[in-house]
């Protein structure tokens, strides 16, 4: 029974992680969008 | 960067630890059998609570004082994470009452005291929704987060005397007798929780500092298209 | 209280007290719709439950300090309204005295305000739901008004806060209500404990913990308050 609710809370565990990673590696891109953005709103010539 | 991934699987491998130490290392409760194993992530929630309603506080003088954004970011997110928390305390509090005290939910101090504390912070969110500059937002919020803050201990003890006045209905839940590998278990618990709280609090703030740069890159560009110059 | 100009701190507060009192006695903008609403709240009360053929006593020291709340805010929550809508509250904070004098005036203006209510709407509870006065009248008045100081001092503080916020005067009971439950408690449980419901020795004990939530929140209060009026 244990056994059966240790690896029931593992794999809800492993699936919000994944998530978390996912999430966070969106972040990460986003990061790097932003900096590219912000250079080009500095250099952009005005429309 | 290197380190915050590392500290992310730090975080996925400490919690796996906990897992298996509360349900498979720590015996059943002699009184309360399996149903007893929800008491570690019980108090590792409550005790995060907690934790993230102080660093709320912290963060809510230190912006009074200091004024910097960074104060006001700190305090949203240490509150979000924190109603999380607290919401799974509570949570996990009513499952507890319901195996361990036959009813879904008992006016019992520490429970009832999780509950006040959780009403109190899901009002901090929604007062931050309704101010809409963000300087005032995080002036008011920031007084909200104190008062509330104060208001803790003397909600616990209020609490706790109006309990003791009344008659007794359930005997206190059965004293845990905790056996060594219980305590190992719950101090488990409550050590990777914590590490979890930090590793939220961390993304949370990446994005929140994500939110603000682009509000930033949006004003810069408003002001430079509209011919300031 | 360092007051930082030629002018005192003393003669600020009274005379915002003076301003708040003659406002009222000439528009009665607050006083009159809480007193009519006091005896709409006894009224839903009577047919509500009253009317259920039950005795009301065991529930009685809830009803009057729920009923008392729900009154308060009514008024309490119109605290800033009017300095907001006339654009005031610069002018009060242009007084070159401590700025925690608007608090101090507006919870003493506050306070009497909710007192004349209470010396009606509290006897008239006794009498239209039909409970038996039986507490002894002086700690029974020691326990209304630390009770309605605890409400002031928090109500106070927190509708200058909603004021500032877009739904405005309507969030004060949301903020309030969670930061006053202690006040709550110990209100209804001394007012129980007077009335001969429970333990008739606890009230000395509620009594202290409502002076001591008082003195509590009106400090933080004075601490915070120049906070919330920088806007």
């Amino acid at each position: 029974m244990t056994l059966y609710l240790f690896l029931g809370y593992t794999a809800v565990w492993t699936a919000l992680f994944l998530y978390l990673l996912h999430l966070s590696g969106r972040a990460r891109h986003l990061e790097l969008q932003i900096s590219w953005l912000r250079e080009r709103v500095k250099t952009e010539p005005r429309p | 960067m290197r380190w915050r991934t590392a500290f992310t699987w730090l975080v996925f491998l400490s919690v796996e630890i906990s897992l298996f130490l509360a349900f498979l290392y720590a015996p059943p409760d002699v009184v309360l059998g399996e149903t007893q194993r929800i008491f570690y992530f019980h108090v590792a929630s409550a005790w995060n609570g907690l934790l993230a309603f102080t660093v709320v506080f912290v963060a809510a003088v230190a912006y009074l004082m200091k004024r910097t954004p960074e104060w006001d970011r700190l305090a949203l997110a240490s509150t979000e994470i924190g109603v999380v928390f607290i919401t799974m305390g509570v949570v996990t509090g009513s499952i507890w009452a319901r195996f361990a005290w036959g009813v879904w939910w008992e006016w019992e101090p520490r429970l009832t005291s999780s509950f006040v504390l959780w009403l109190m912070y899901v009002t901090l969110l929604v007062l931050r929704n309704l101010v809409e500059d963000p300087d005032r937002r995080a002036r008011l919020s920031a007084v909200f987060g104190i008062v509330a803050f104060v208001d803790v201990p003397v909600v616990f003890m209020s609490i706790r005397w109006w309990r003791s006045v009344h008659p007794v209905v359930v005997e206190a839940g059965g004293k845990l007798n905790l056996e060594p590998p219980m305590v190992l278990a719950l101090v488990a618990s409550v050590i990777s929780f914590t590490l979890l709280y930090l590793l939220l609090l961390m993304e949370r703030l990446t994005i929140s500092k994500l939110e603000a740069d682009l509000a930033d890159i949006k004003r810069t560009w408003k002001e430079r298209t509209s011919g300031v110059e | 209280m360092g007051a930082a100009g030629a002018v005192g701190w003393w003669p600020q507060v009274s005379a915002l007290l003076w301003k708040e009192l003659r406002s009222e006695s000439r528009t009665h903008d607050s006083f009159t719709p809480m007193l009519v609403f006091a005896f709409t709240v006894v009224t839903v009360f009577g047919f509500g439950l009253k009317l259920a053929g039950v005795s009301l006593r065991p529930v009685f020291p809830g009803l009057i300090w729920i009923s008392t709340y729900f009154i308060g805010f009514l008024g309490i929550g119109r605290s800033f309204a009017g300095e907001k809508a006339q654009d005031t509250l610069a002018g009060l904070r242009l007084v070159p005295a401590d700025p925690s004098y608007i608090y101090v005036g507006k919870l003493l203006s506050n306070l009497l305000f909710l007192s004349a209510l209470e010396a009606v709407s509290i006897p008239l509870q006794f009498a239209l739901l039909g409970v038996e006065f039986t507490a002894p009248l002086l700690p029974f008045a020691g326990v209304v008004i630390l009770g309605t100081t605890g409400f002031a001092a928090v109500g106070t503080l927190l509708s200058g806060l909603a004021t500032h916020t877009r739904a405005g005067e309507i969030l004060l009971p949301v903020l309030a209500f969670p930061v006053l439950i202690p006040a709550i408690i110990g209100a209804v449980q001394a007012t129980a404990s007077l009335l001969g419901l429970g333990n008739a020795l606890d009230w000395p004990k509620w009594i202290g913990m409502l002076a001591a939530y008082d003195v509590l929140f009106v400090a933080v209060s004075l601490v915070v308050f120049d906070f919330i009026m920088e806007s």
